[in-house]
This record gives C-alpha cells, sequence and structure tokens, in this order.
C-alpha cells in the first residue's frame, strides 16, 4: 500500500516534469505580491532546499551568523542558547568545549537519544561533537526545523527534531579577508559554601563533646592545623584565546571560502584543557551555464585534557576531584614536609582522626595524564544540472570520517581508595595505570535529488523534490592497556620505569560495527497567489538497525498555511504587516539506539575459575532476546502556529502549540524468571509532549540608537502515556549510587506522569527531647537532633514508603531575552537566559551534610541544632549523632529549585569610524569586551543549577553528583575585515 | 524528449536501490544467540556460565543464611539499609537483595535448562553429554533448593524460555512440587556425574558426591530422616572427601578444592578480569581499627560476628581462631575465613565460598540418625568434628539433649557459611532463638536493633515486590508482607 502511494507520487511528479516541457518558452514570472520587510525578506533552510520566510508553511526557527559572530563564544551550540524558543539548551557541563544538552521540543524518548539530528552543510549526523567543533564564525546561518512536517524529509532520523547548519560561502566580488581574535580569562562562578578551619573545628568540637570522646590534639592545638582552602587547590583562573583567519570572494564562475583557526581553552579546573585547530574550504563553480559544481572540506583536530571529576567511585560516593576537594577537612596540608602528597588514609597522626575515604585531589590531578586527540572530517562535492528551468538535478557524496586517540597514563605516586601506597618518595608500581586506544569512525554518505520549481500558471507556483539517500557507516576502536611487567616496561611518558612488580599482563578490547541505510523521499509544495499554501511530503527508510521484519518505515507529512496578510481585508489594516497562520502534522522517527545491533540477542562472557590451583575458564551466555520486530520510535507531531507583524513589523511574533506523540522504544520489563533478561526492547512505549512557544522580537528604537529586542518563552508539558504489559513504572533510578542503599529509588517514572519524578523523606524538623524521640515516628534509630522525617502513609513509623512525590526536574518554562542596542559605533549584546519551576538533587551535599569531625561541611551546620535551648534554624540536625546515615539519606535538605537567570553574554564593542578605518585600508574593525556567565540569580548552592550528572538521559536527570562547574569569563577580542 | 532521459535515468536509480542483504548487517565482535550451542565446547562453556552465575547467587547469600541470625549483623552507621532490613527482621518486599537473589538465581536456572534441553540433538561424546546433563541437573537443584527455601512457593521454570513473552506465563508452583523436583535431578545427577575430577580445570564442577551431599540436605529438610542417613552414608562411605586436620586450613585462600570441600563457588586472585571474592571486605569493620585488615582503605562493616557467637566457643575449640577482632569506636568480632592476606587489591580474594564441605555432610548424617533414635552413629559423626576441634567426645545418649549438642555444633563448624538461619528453620528454633537474641542485645542497636522481633510468616521471606507487581496474576505475595 505504502509502496503504491509512493509510486502514485513518483508518477504524478514525472508527468507534471513532462508537460511542463511543452511550454517552456512561457515566462514564468508572475506578479507577486511582496512585502519587503528585512525579516520576510529572510532565507530560511528547509530540507533540501530553501525558502524565503514568509513562504514557511512550518516551525522552523532560525539564527543568523551576524547575531553569534560578535558573541565570544568558541562553540555554535554555546552560541544559541537562549536565543530560539523551544530548543533547551542545558549547559550541564562546564568544561573545556563541552556542549549543551540539546532538546527540541522535549524528550520523547526512554532508552534511544533525544538529540536532535544535525545537518551540516546537507551532511546529516548525530554527532553533536561535529557541530559543536564549528567556529561560530564560520557560520552563515542555523536553522532548527521543530515540528514533524519541516523535520520529515529527514524521515527515520529526525523524530527529535533537526538543527541545519550552513557555513559560509563565498560571494562574488573582491577577496575580504576578516581576522578575528579573543582572548579571555576564566573562573567558576562560585565556590562551594563550605566551612572555613576554624568553623570545622568548632563542628569537630561539636562532634567529640556529643559523642563523649576525647578531643585529639589537632583540634585544639593550631599548630597542628594547617588551613586548606581545597577548592583554591584544583580551581584556576584559566586563559583562553582563539583566532580565526578568513578570505572570502569570487569571480563570475568561482567563488571561494577560506578559513582557519586556532582556540586554546584552559580548563578552570587544574590540568584540563582544549586546544583546538581548525580549517574550511568551500569552492563553488558555474562549470556552464547549467553545471555547477563544488566541494566543501571541514577539518578539526583537537586535543582534550580531562580529570575524572564526580561522582562515586566503587563504593564511596566520595571518590571524584570535586567531591574531594569541597569534603576534605580545611586543616589539613595538601603536602607533607618532605614533599609527598598528604594521603590521610597513610599518615599515621591522621589516620584516625579523618575520614580515610577521602584522598588527595591535587595528587590524583597531577598524577592523572588523560588525553583525547580527535580528527574529524567532513568533505563533500556536488554536481548540480539545471535541466530545465526549475529542475535540477543534484548529486553530493560527503565522507564524514573521525579518528580518536586516547591516552592515560596514571603514575605510580597515584594514591586512590583501592591502591592508596603510592607516594612520590614511594611510588607504587602496581598503581600505574596506561592504556591507549584508536577508534575510526567513517560515513559515506550519497545523496541524490531532483527538484523542480515552477509557476505553472498565473497564480499557481509548485516546487517538487524527489531524492535517494544511501548511507554505510563503519566504527571501529582497538583499545591496549600496556601495563608493566618487567619485560614490557611502560612504553610512554614513563621511559624510567624499568623494573616492575605486581604486574598485569596486556590486555586489549576491541570492536568493529557496522551500519547502512538508504532513503526515498519526496516533497510537493504548492501556492496559490502567495495566500494558500500546501506542502505533503513521504519518505521511506531502511536501516539495518532495526529488526529485519521491520527496516523499512515510511513517514508523511502534510502543512498548510494561510498567508493573511495577502488577503485584501488584512492589508486594510495599516498596522497590520505580517499575518499568518499555519497548521502541519507530520510523522518523523529517531534511530538513536544504544547499539548498533539492538534487536538482536547476543552472547555475553563471564570468567570463572575451577582446580586445585586456580585456572580460568571462559563461559558464555545469551545476553537478551532477539527482537525481529523491532522498529523505529516514532513521533505523530501536530502543530499550530502563527506569525504576526505589526508596524512594519517592529513587532513580530511567532507563536506555535504542539502535540508530540512517541512510540517509544522501551526496555519493557518482563519477569525476570525467564533467567535470560529483566527485559526486552520493543516499541511499547508512548511519550508525550505538549508545548507552546513565543518569540517576541520588537525594534523599540530605530533611530540613530538602534533597539532590539528578541525574547522567546518554551512551556513544555511531558507525560509517560504508556509502558510495557503491566508496567506501571520504570524501574527506579538512583540519586547517588554506589554501595547497596545509597540513595536508591530516589528517581522515578510512572506511568501518567511526567519522566524523571523525584522521590524522597520529607524533613520536618529535628527531634528536640527525648519525649519527642520516644513518641514520634522514627526511621530505624533515631535520637535527639536528628532529622523528624514526615510520616506520609500515617503507619507510626518512618519506612522506605514513607518517600513520597517532591518535585520533577523539568522545568515549567524555560525563556531567553537578547537585548542589542546600537548607537553611533558602539554595539551593546545583553543575552539573558533563565529556566523556571524545576526541581534538582544536590546529591553532592550528601558527603557534606554529616557535620562530624571526619570531613568538612557545608556552612549549614552553622545553624545546627546544639540544644534544646539553641535549636539553630529547628531543621538542620546536631553535629555529633550517632545516626548520620539516617540523616544524610535522601531526604528534601537536598533539594532545591532548579530555577535561574543567567546573565549569559554582556558585549561591548566599538566600532571604528568607517573614515578611520577606511584609512588604514580596513573595512571594518571592531573591539570589544565580553563577559559570559557574569551572573547566575538562583537558589541552588551547587556549582551549576544546569548540572546533571547522568548526562543527556531524560528519564534520569536532575541530579547534581559533581560536573565540571561552569565558569565566568572576561574577555577582549577584535573583529577586522578588511 | 530527451530531457525526459533524466528522471527515467534517476528514478532507475530509486527503484534498483540497494538489495536486501545490504542491510544484514551483524556484529564483528559478539556471537549473537543463534550461533551458539552447536557443538561440545559451546555445552562446556554455556555450564561455565551458569557455574560463574553462582558468584551472583552466593553474593549476598551471608545475609540470608547469617546477618538472619545471631551470628552476624551489619554496623548501623555504613548505611546498607537493606542489609539492616535483614539483621532486624524488617524485610520490605523492595528490598533489593530479594530481587538480586530471585533474578540470578533464574538466570543460573535458564542456563542449566538451554544447556540440558539443547544438548539432546547434538552428536557429541555421549559420556561427556551424561556428564554436562548432570552438572546442569545438579546446579539447577542446588538453586531451587536456595529458592524454596527462601520464599517458599516460586515458579518451576526446567525449560529454556525462547521468547520474551513467554515470561509471563509462569505461576508460583507449590514448594512439594518443587522439592520433588528436586531431588528428581539430584538423583539424576548423582547418577551421571563422576566422583572426582582429574583434570584440574574440571576440578570443583558437581560430582555424585556433591549431588548425594546436597539430596542428603534436602531429605533433612523434608524430616525424611531414614532417606538422609542412607544418601549420607554413602557419601561418608565413598571414603572421598575428609576433613582436614587444622580447621582454619580449610578456609585457606590457597587450599582450594582440598579433600574437606564438596563443593563451593571458586574465586581467584590476581586475575583480570577479576575473579576475586568480595567478602574480605565484607567482613571487615567500616573504620580505621587497630590493625590493617584489608588491603586497602577500609572494610564494609555488612558481616560483622555478633558478640553472642564470639563468645560460644569454649577455651579449648580450635574453631574460635577463625574469629578475629579489633577495637575502634566499638569492640569488633569478624570471621577470618575470607581473609587473603596476599590480596592486592579490594574484592579481589582467593577464598572459596564453600556451599557443600564434609564436616557438613558429618553432622547431617549425626542429626538423621539421631532423629530416627539412632544415638551410635550420630554421637560418632558429631564427635568427629568435635575432635579436629579439639574438644573432648560427647557422650550423651538422650536425643533431645543430642539434638541440642548437634545444632550448636553446627553454628560453632559453619558460622559465617550461610547455614545458621536456615538450620534455625529447619529444626523450628527460629523464633525461640531469635527472638531470645533479640531481647538479650537490644541495648546494641548494631547487634539486633532496638525492637525487633520475628512472627511467623517471617521464616520465609517476600517475593520481591516489583516481580509480583509485573505478573500480579501469577505471582502473588507471601502472607504479611
Amino acid at each position: 500500500m505504502k509502496v503504491l502511494v509512493l509510486l502514485q507520487f513518483l508518477l504524478f511528479t514525472f508527468v507534471y516534469i513532462a508537460q511542463a516541457q511543452t511550454d517552456t518558452n512561457r515566462n514564468v514570472a508572475s506578479p507577486r505580491m511582496t512585502i519587503d520587510t528585512q525579516a520576510l525578506g529572510e532565507v530560511v533552510v528547509v530540507g533540501y532546499g530553501t525558502r524565503q520566510k514568509k513562504d514557511l508553511t512550518t516551525a522552523i526557527s532560525s539564527v543568523k551568523g551576524a547575531e553569534i559572530n560578535n558573541l565570544p563564544t568558541m562553540s555554535a551550540a554555546q552560541a544559541i542558547v537562549g536565543k530560539v524558543p523551544g530548543i533547551s539548551l542545558q549547559q550541564g557541563s562546564g568544561g573545556p568545549g563541552a556542549a549543551p544538552i540539546i532538546r527540541i521540543r522535549g524528550s520523547g524518548s526512554i532508552t534511544s537519544g533525544n538529540s536532535p539530528l544535525y545537518v551540516i552543510d546537507g551532511y546529516p549526523t548525530s554527532d553533536g561533537d561535529l557541530f559543536n567543533s564549528i567556529s561560530p564564525s564560520d557560520i552563515e546561518s542555523i536553522d532548527i526545523l521543530k515540528d514533524a512536517a519541516a523535520a520529515a524529509i529527514y524521515g527515520s532520523r529526525a523524530g527529535n527534531g533537526v538543527i541545519v547548519v550552513s557555513t559560509r560561502k563565498g560571494k562574488a566580488g573582491p577577496a575580504k579577508f576578516t581576522f578575528d581574535a579573543t582572548l579571555g580569562q576564566n573562573q567558576v562562578t562560585k565556590k562551594y559554601d563550605v566551612l572555613s578551619p576554624q568553623q570545622f573545628v568548632d563542628v569537630a568540637k561539636d562532634w567529640y563533646a556529643n559523642q563523649h570522646q576525647a578531643l585529639p590534639a589537632i583540634f585544639t592545638d593550631p599548630g597542628l592545623q594547617t588551613p586548606t582552602d581545597w577548592q583554591d587547590a584544583i580551581f584556576r583562573k584559566a586563559l583562553y584565546s582563539n583566532y580565526q583567519l578568513s578570505a572570502s570572494g569570487g569571480a563570475d564562475k568561482v567563488n571561494y571560502a577560506i578559513s582557519g583557526g586556532y582556540t586554546k581553552e584552559e580548563g578552570v579546573i587544574k590540568r584540563t584543557g582544549l586546544e583546538r585547530y581548525n580549517f574550511r574550504l568551500n569552492l563553488n563553480a558555474n562549470v556552464s551555464k547549467r553545471l555547477k559544481a563544488g566541494a566543501n572540506v571541514l577539518a578539526f583536530y583537537s586535543v582534550r585534557q580531562d580529570q575524572p571529576l564526580g561522582g562515586p567511585n566503587n563504593q564511596s560516593d566520595i571518590a571524584g576531584i570535586l567531591g574531594e576537594a569541597i569534603s576534605l577537612v580545611p586543616i589539613v596540608p595538601v603536602y607533607r614536609p618532605n614533599g609527598d602528597y598528604m594521603i590521610i588514609p597513610r599518615d599515621s597522626n591522621l589516620v584516625k582522626i579523618f575520614n580515610t575515604q577521602i584522598y588527595n585531589p591535587v595528587n590524583k590531578i597531577d598524577a592523572n595524564n588523560e588525553y583525547t586527540k580527535s580528527v574529524r572530517l567532513l568533505g563533500s562535492a556536488f554536481l548540480e544540472y539545471e535541466v530545465i528551468k526549475g529542475l535540477k538535478l543534484r548529486s553530493t557524496l560527503n565522507i564524514g570520517a573521525t579518528n580518536e586517540r586516547y591516552e592515560q597514563y596514571v603514575a605510580p605516586f597515584i594514591s586512590f581508595r583501592s591502591n592508596d601506597a603510592g607516594n612520590i618518595s614511594t611510588p607504587n608500581l602496581s598503581a600505574i595505570r596506561a592504556s591507549r586506544s584508536n577508534s575510526s569512525y567513517t560515513n559515506i554518505y550519497w545523496s541524490n535529488t531532483a527538484s523542480y520549481d515552477v509557476d505553472l500558471a498565473a497564480d499557481h507556483h509548485l516546487n517538487a523534490l524527489l531524492g535517494y539517500d544511501v548511507a554505510r557507516q563503519s566504527d571501529y576502536g582497538i583499545r591496549l592497556d600496556p601495563r608493566t611487567d618487567k619485560d614490557n616496561p611502560v612504553a610512554f611518558d614513563n621511559p624510567n620505569i624499568t623494573n616492575v612488580q605486581g604486574a598485569v599482563l596486556n590486555q586489549g578490547a576491541s570492536f568493529n560495527t557496522g551500519y547502512t541505510f538508504d532513503a526515498v523521499f519526496s516533497r510537493l509544495e504548492y501556492s496559490y497567489r502567495n495566500k494558500y499554501y500546501v506542502t505533503g511530503s513521504l519518505r521511506r527508510d531502511r536501516s539495518s538497525l532495526f529488526g529485519p521484519e521491520n527496516r523499512a518505515g515510511v513517514f508523511p507529512s502534510v502543512s498548510l498555511a494561510w498567508r493573511l496578510a495577502n488577503e485584501s481585508f488584512i492589508q486594510a489594516l495599516p498596522f497590520v504587516s505580517d499575518l499568518k497562520i499555519r497548521a502541519s502534522y507530520g510523522e518523523t522517527g529517531n534511530d538513536q539506539l544504544s547499539s548498533y545491533y539492538p534487536w538482536l540477542g547476543t552472547m555475553s562472557r563471564t570468567d570463572y575459575v575451577f582446580g586445585e590451583t586456580d585456572a580460568r575458564v571462559r563461559g558464555y551466555y545469551p545476553g537478551g532476546f532477539t527482537n525481529a520486530g523491532l522498529k523505529w520510535e516514532k513521533n505523530r507531531q501536530l502543530d499550530f502556529g502563527l506569525n504576526l507583524g505589526l508596524f512594519q513589523d517592529r513587532v513580530y511574533l511567532t507563536a506555535d502549540i504542539y502535540e508530540r506523540n512517541s512510540n517509544a522504544i522501551l526496555s519493557a520489563a518482563i519477569p525476570s524468571v525467564n533467567g535470560i533478561a529483566q527485559s526486552y526492547i520493543d516499541n511499547v512505549g508512548n511519550i508525550r509532549n505538549r508545548g507552546l512557544e513565543l518569540a517576541l522580537d520588537t525594534r523599540n528604537l530605530t533611530g540613530e540608537l538602534q533597539w532590539n529586542t528578541s525574547f522567546n518563552i518554551s512551556f513544555n508539558k511531558n507525560q509517560i502515556v504508556r509502558l510495557g504489559p503491566n508496567q506501571t513504572q520504570l524501574a527506579n533510578l538512583s540519586a547517588g549510587g554506589g554501595y547497596p542503599g545509597d540513595w536508591l529509588n530516589v528517581i522515578r517514572n510512572y506511568l501518567g506522569r511526567p519522566m524523571g519524578d523525584i522521590y524522597m523523606y520529607k524533613v520536618i524538623g529535628v527531634f528536640k527531647d527525648e519525649r519527642e524521640v520516644n513518641t514520634l515516628p522514627k526511621l530505624g534509630t533515631q535520637g535527639i537532633g536528628d532529622l523528624r522525617f514526615q510520616d506520609t502513609n500515617g503507619d507510626q513509623r518512618i519506612t522506605p514508603d514513607d518517600m513520597t512525590y517532591v518535585g520533577n526536574y523539568q522545568p515549567n518554562f524555560i525563556y531567553g531575552i537578547t537585548n542589542t542596542l546600537n548607537y553611533k559605533g558602539f554595539d551593546l549584546n545583553v543575552v539573558l537566559q533563565g529556566s523556571q519551576g524545576g526541581k534538582m538533587v544536590n546529591a553532592f551535599e550528601r558527603m557534606l551534610t554529616s557535620f562530624r569531625q571526619l570531613d568538612n561541611s557545608t556552612t549549614a551546620a552553622l545553624h545546627r541544632f546544639r540544644s534544646v535551648d539553641d535549636p539553630g534554624d529547628g531543621k538542620t540536625p546536631i553535629a555529633g549523632s550517632s545516626n548520620v546515615g539516617t540523616n544524610i539519606n535522601p531526604n528534601t535538605r537536598y533539594l532545591y529549585s532548579s530555577s535561574f537567570l543567567r546573565v549569559r553574554t554582556l558585549a561591548l564593542g566599538y566600532r571604528l569610524p568607517s573614515a578611520l578605518s577606511r584609512q588604514l585600508h580596513i573595512e571594518k574593525a571592531r573591539v570589544f569586551i565580553a563577559a559570559q556567565n557574569l551572573f547566575t540569580f538562583t537558589k541552588y548552592p551547587g556549582f551549576n543549577p544546569e548540572a546533571n550528572f547522568y548526562g543527556d538521559s531524560a528519564v534520569q536527570n536532575g541530579v547534581d553528583l559533581g560536573t565540571y562547574p561552569i565558569s565566568r569569563s572576561i574577555s577582549l577580542g577584535l573583529n577586522l575585515s578588511f | 524528449m530527451k530531457y525526459l532521459l533524466y528522471p527515467v535515468l534517476f528514478s532507475c536509480l530509486l527503484l534498483g536501490s540497494c538489495g536486501k542483504g545490504f542491510f544484514d548487517q551483524y556484529p564483528g565482535d559478539v556471537l549473537s544467540n543463534a550461533n551458539f550451542y552447536t557443538q561440545s565446547g559451546d555445552f562446556e562453556q554455556g555450564l561455565n556460565a551458569a557455574y560463574a552465575n553462582l558468584r551472583n547467587n552466593y553474593r549476598w547469600w551471608y545475609v540470608f543464611g547469617d546477618m538472619t541470625s545471631d551470628d552476624v549483623y551489619n554496623w548501623k552507621r555504613n548505611n546498607s539499609s537493606t542489609i539492616i532490613q535483614f539483621n532486624e527482621s524488617n524485610i520490605s518486599s523492595d528490598n533489593s537483595l530479594l530481587n538480586d537473589l530471585w533474578n540470578s538465581s533464574y538466570a543460573t536456572i535458564a542456563r542449566c535448562n538451554i544447556v540440558a534441553g539443547r544438548i539432546g540433538n547434538i552428536t557429541m561424546d555421549e559420556t561427556l553429554k551424561q556428564r554436562y546433563t548432570g552438572e546442569a541437573k545438579f546446579l539447577r537443584a542446588l538453586i531451587y533448593f536456595n529458592l524454596v527455601r527462601v520464599f517458599g512457593d516460586v515458579p518451576l521454570v526446567l525449560t529454556e524460555v525462547t521468547a520474551a513473552q513467554q515470561s509471563f506465563g509462569f505461576a508460583r508452583e507449590a514448594s512439594d512440587k518443587v522439592y520433588a523436583q528436586i531431588v528428581q535431578d539430584l538423583k539424576d545427577a548423582a547418577a551421571t556425574l563422576p566422583d572426582v575430577y582429574t583434570k584440574n580445570n574440571d576440578i570443583g564442577r558437581a560430582t555424585s558426591i556433591a549431588a548425594k551431599s546436597l539430596l542428603g540436605k534436602v531429605y533433612l529438610t523434608r524430616k525424611q530422616y531414614p532417606e538422609a542417613a542412607a544418601i549420607l552414608q554413602e557419601v561418608i562411605g565413598s571414603g572421598i572427601p575428609a576433613l582436614l586436620p587444622t580447621y582454619t586450613d580449610v578456609f585457606s585462600p590457597d587450599n582450594p578444592n582440598n579433600k574437606e570441600i564438596i563443593f563451593a563457588v571458586q574465586y581467584g586472585r590476581g586475575f583480570d578480569p577479576q575473579q576475586g571474592s568480595p567478602f574480605g571486605n565484607d567482613v571487615a569493620p567500616n573504620e580505621p581499627v587497630n590493625k590493617i585488615v584489608v588491603a586497602a582503605g577500609n572494610g564494609q562493616g555488612t558481616f560483622l560476628v555478633t558478640d553472642d557467637l564470639a563468645q560460644a566457643f569454649t577455651t579449648a575449640d580450635t574453631r574460635k581462631q577463625a574469629i578475629d577482632s579489633a577495637t575502634g569506636t566499638r569492640k569488633y568480632y569478624f570471621t577470618n575465613k575470607y581473609f587473603d592476606p596476599a590480596i592486592t587489591k579490594a574484592n579481589d580474594a582467593a577464598n572459596d565460598w564453600i556451599v557443600l564441605r564434609y564436616a557438613d555432610v558429618l553432622l547431617m548424617a549425626a542429626e538423621a540418625y539421631n532423629e530416627q533414635g539412632q544415638v551410635t552413629p550420630a554421637l560418632t559423626y558429631m564427635n568427629e568434628v568435635r575432635h579436629r576441634a579439639a574438644l573432648t567426645a560427647s557422650a550423651t545418649t538422650d536425643k533431645g539433649t543430642l539434638r541440642t549438642e548437634i545444632a550448636q555444633e553446627r553454628r560453632l563448624e559453619l558460622n559465617c557459611e550461610g547455614h545458621r538461619w536456615f538450620d534455625l528453620v529447619r529444626t523450628g528454633q527460629a523464633k525461640t532463638v531469635m527472638n531470645a537474641f533479640f531481647e538479650k542485645y537490644k541495648a546494641d542497636d548494631d547487634q539486633a536493633g532496638k525492637s525487633s522481633t520475628i512472627q511467623d510468616n517471617e521464616l520465609i521471606f517476600p517475593i520481591p515486590g516489583f516481580q509480583v507487581n509485573l505478573n500480579p496474576e501469577k505471582i502473588k505475595q507471601n502472607p504479611g508482607y
């Protein structure tokens, strides 16, 4: 049936093409009513083509190069933060070059990715890093296809929306050069508010008094203390610099754009950073009157240095460098007198007093040498032939390649939880870790289209597109751990070690996977008198990712628009400059699965030992069930939109409401008695996102002082509509992890609820006296000064059943405001970005709220319960409780609002008067000073209210457990064109 | 008309697009379910995977077998609430350890079912085929025996589940039916398995001695004393297993599969990926104490010995040497049966987890004879165990007194090996002993909890709540949970 529809469509198009032959001599130009305002004349990129903004029938948001070229950001993704409605950019990590997590119209997938598809100069990819590597100064435009009708032309991969990136092309004319330079300094936006040495000593004294234990001398003799700010020990003021040079131009037959650049960004955490080289070449030639050819090459080389920052290590939350830096006691030194690192568990004076699970973060940073070096290439070449006027055949061959080399060497002075003997004076050779891996990814993508653009009769305009794309992708990697033995000393970074005991033999790993894909697609657009627009598209995709029974998927879409502005009754209203209403429906797919063979059950390996002397044997068992019927995740999206321009578009409103239903692939729970799998990958889930997006652009002042404001706001409501059979929730997720019992079941996903509900014990105070301890409901053993939790089910005891819904990570709305002012040569650019109504769990604080002698605490400890007469703020427990474990279980003292308003960018530029610059033979010269993340208004006490330890998971989000802090940067820059 | 050529060419390209084979991508780095289990070696490796999963089955067995009893407790400040629930007999159905045991048990069973079910059609050495089938049946019986003692009635899955949706079809079966299957499997295994293995790579696999010993334990649990005595007598009469002269040698990390071991979950030190046991880290206190007890950092303090057990040994008893002590914020006792002095990293000890050993067989035989009123053989076997512990022989002749003595001997001999709770339940003593223990130690919150008690329904544990909710028609919860 679907094939039939497709064939009819093909036939229809061919017949039309043939008919059009007969009157090629007819002058096809018809008088079009045009409203010549700046915004409407803009060209917007739709899939496989461009349209004028006024002719759009779908929800597409655009960011022009000019809007972001002047921002002091290093990546394209960071540059569009706060600029577009309906797209959320969560800057979860502030690491050098870290990309924000991008969501277009919420999350529709549980197990697959929720990231959009990127189309970079016609090359579709899900590689966010490639997108993020592109220098903002190379960007001509970024167009975000939000509704399914806009995205459906990309079919099976467009379910999460599409971000189309176009890089700059040369224009006919003399050579133009631009040079951009930025120099700046980064530092953390804030430090964690922990106790000062004196405050810590007070808490410790309280602890010893309440525990009736003798106070060790270190707490009474300041001579034994070394005040240390551990955050200062790992953070630094970091420099960054960025230089980009470009040349572009063209003669009548050829135009070109060439650019190259260098970027270096030190991380605010020591021994982290990113260095990147980039170049780009774009060449277009009119080979003959009808034949065009061109090539585009993007190349990047980057070196990133990392440190293991956050999260639980093995069996304790205290592990990552950040956690250690905030929880280490502030009265011990970084180094010992002999130059060794101070390591609490190995220090005979400290080991009995302080937490032996916290190691020295400076030691780890210094010992860990971890680099990722990657080369990314994207090259394409095309031929385009205009058969007759308006009928173009185009064939593009793209090659995408990434080669990534990862190297880690951990020096023998490392001291960590499971192997802590190393130090400068006592190198521990068995702790050396060394590994190298190399992965290579290639993708050959061939895209062919035929498009026909014609005015059929006076008022009828038709555009048809047909295409066929095919791709073959392979992903290959090897890893070697050249751990040393005495015959094979460490081969790199440390040539001095020649004799190593406790050696482990080399081991390796590899992967080798492939993926194939093809698609046939078509689109037909028709407009009548530039008033009525109809667009339909149909696409069929096949992919090797899915079960053999369901490889093909068909993705239709239809959209309608009525441009009321061209109706006489609206034209009679002088203040209305544009008015259009739109409606669209489309289906798109999602193929961002976690593996290349998600449908296939594979054997898993396990080892065992037998014998009177232990000898290893190998075992294999089925790791899951095969599902030959697994198919695309399908998104069905309905969108209604409105464009309204008033007063010559000085006020321009774009509004969209949508409903997106995602038929999600889900790991559906099945009874585990089958013994093979506890879940089964199938298309059984349904996630619904409904939302409203508004964008309001105003030109407030247009005189000598120009003032433009863009405001956008997005509301999205997310709901889990369906799960597997008898399944009312996904498996509960932890907000911490580690040893059994640590903050399990905090993040929950229930049927009928949005993804990512947070469940915790509600703190209602502290036990003030013996009577309260004896009569009120308790969680296990509790005493005076311990936290009181709400008995939500009224059974007079506190059990895990009393953990109750306390919030959800998803905000009610997100918004951005951009103000641009121009006065004479000055320009001021202010970008504000905000989020309202979300909650988040600061699991990081778990290790900072024990209020004890072992480790440092947050300044909340200053409001602690001391006695009935001095109860503190009435909700903060005592120091020296015997039930610390209960006080630090998942309770609402760790729950915060994640709402924030951030001054994302504040940039002030000055452009030299043209008269002056012309004397210098410079067309344009601009200097600027800019600040990024200057202020963040939030009640959240952690480093970053957008942090999420679980990366880009939609079902486990809103948990801060140590991600790279975001930084505030101040920079100076120069833009020259000549 | 020449213009028509282009669309025609173009459409040829479209319609003649890539053929079906283009999409048949299979992983280049892993085996798929379809192409395994085709030859003899595959079945050995399939069985190895079942053995390997015993490590998951027994990972928290001490929590079920010892934590629940008067022998072992958890240091509360480590905040291991799942374990504390067992210590205080206050187990909720969402306790993750229930789910872990349930899931891992059925995983072992499935691996056995696949081997036993698919091997029939394979052309291979017939003796080996018999042996593999026997091993599969032994492991399946062992796991069902654990399941039925922990949960009562359980779903009985005896064939391979080939499609995910079939998983919803299994309901809980009466424990009598489960026991009947266990007995049948063990009889089959005893008949087909060798008494001993000679190749080092095979030593540690199930033997007929192991099958008979386990069958003895099953009969004893079912109070079929004559059958128990008879089958255990076969084990004793075989002359294959024997007591080691020194008690602590039995647990030595460098003495795996020694004469006394009948069946054990195997661990090895220094392999990569790690093949070591985690118990050494669990037993060590979770704070710095006055001696180094694990290779790095502290232990977990989830497997500490109660004062009650530590003080139960008489002065002469050499088995006391397997209990160590240290002082931190409290006085700790802990077993050293799982310590590996040569350990270099956490959770990498070589000590095996012993499932069945000869001392257990002797004490089971003693119990089986005594319950039939045959005091003489009962005394003989019990005194063998006492003798090794450097204790004088008992001369008790009263059946009731001897019953108490055997129970006490089991406690001292087999402590911290996952037996105590099941012994208490089997002998009907669980409520009495535990409620007395809770009362006696209620002042010590770590050891007993302040207000712990055991009710009748708590002699079996809750079915994992998740499994009940997922299949509510077939899987009903145990009463009281």
